[in-house]
């Protein structure tokens, strides 16, 4: 199960060079993302949309909020 | 929706996936910073707030209870992809019959701006014609967000003490 993370966490990871993901749709990503983030909107999450990502590093998920 | 995604992550055989629980919300609450449009101008960005919608199909009685719940008097009318199409203010909806359309009701073109439009100017604007509102929409007219008078004078005042 994936470990849920707060921000000082997600802070740590990307000292590590974590990877971020956005999994909003594309039109709130854009107004909007943490700095070095890539979108890959939850509708389109697929193993080759992800097949891009570098398995040797973590990787963070969010979107807006906890809701 | 990250929950769901980092568990697919996982099943897409990524190993280590983390889900930052408090989101794109939490982070800009730290001030920490960001891209996109909205991280371009972060003025912009301060004194924006989020605007109560609802869809042309949505019926006054509906509005009119969205408006109570949120404590305010006016809501905007998005379509498809949250673009602004009008918005529909308390007194319309109290003097309306109940099977009456929101689309009849809103007010067509409500005044917006683009973010990339500097907030002083935005705010003149307002001081010349005596408007307590606007919207900040994209170019192809997606909500952005509501910039009230108050908080456009309230980022611009801090904005002045810091360089002071």
């Amino acid at each position: 199960m994936p470990e849920r993370i707060n921000r000082h966490e997600v802070l740590k990871l990307l000292d590590e060079g974590a990877q971020l993901v956005e999994v909003l749709p594309e039109e709130e990503y854009s107004l909007e993302h943490l700095p070095g983030a890539v979108n890959i909107p939850l509708k389109s999450l697929s193993r080759e949309a992800v097949s891009g990502l570098d398995r040797t590093r973590p990787v963070v998920v969010y979107c807006n909020d906890i809701v | 929706m990250s929950p769901r995604a980092a568990v697919r992550l996982e099943q897409f055989g990524v190993e280590r996936v983390y889900d930052y629980v408090g989101g794109k919300a939490d982070w800009a609450a730290a001030g920490l910073p960001v891209e996109g449009m909205l991280g371009e101008h972060p003025a912009i960005r301060d004194a924006t707030t989020e605007a109560l919608t609802c869809s042309m199909d949505a019926t006054p009685a509906e509005v009119r209870r969205l408006l109570d719940a949120a404590g305010e008097v006016a809501c905007v009318v998005v379509g498809d992809g949250k673009v602004v199409l009008g918005r529909v203010q308390r007194d319309d909806l109290d003097r309306a019959a109940d099977d009456a359309g929101v689309e009849a009701l809103m007010e067509e073109g409500p005044s917006t701006f683009r973010p990339n439009v500097p907030l002083d100017e935005i705010l003149e604007r307002m001081h010349r014609h005596g408007v307590e509102e606007v919207l900040v929409t994209t170019q192809e007219g997606v909500l952005l967000g509501r910039m009230r008078l108050e908080d456009a004078e309230r980022v611009i005042e801090s904005s002045a003490h810091f360089h002071d």
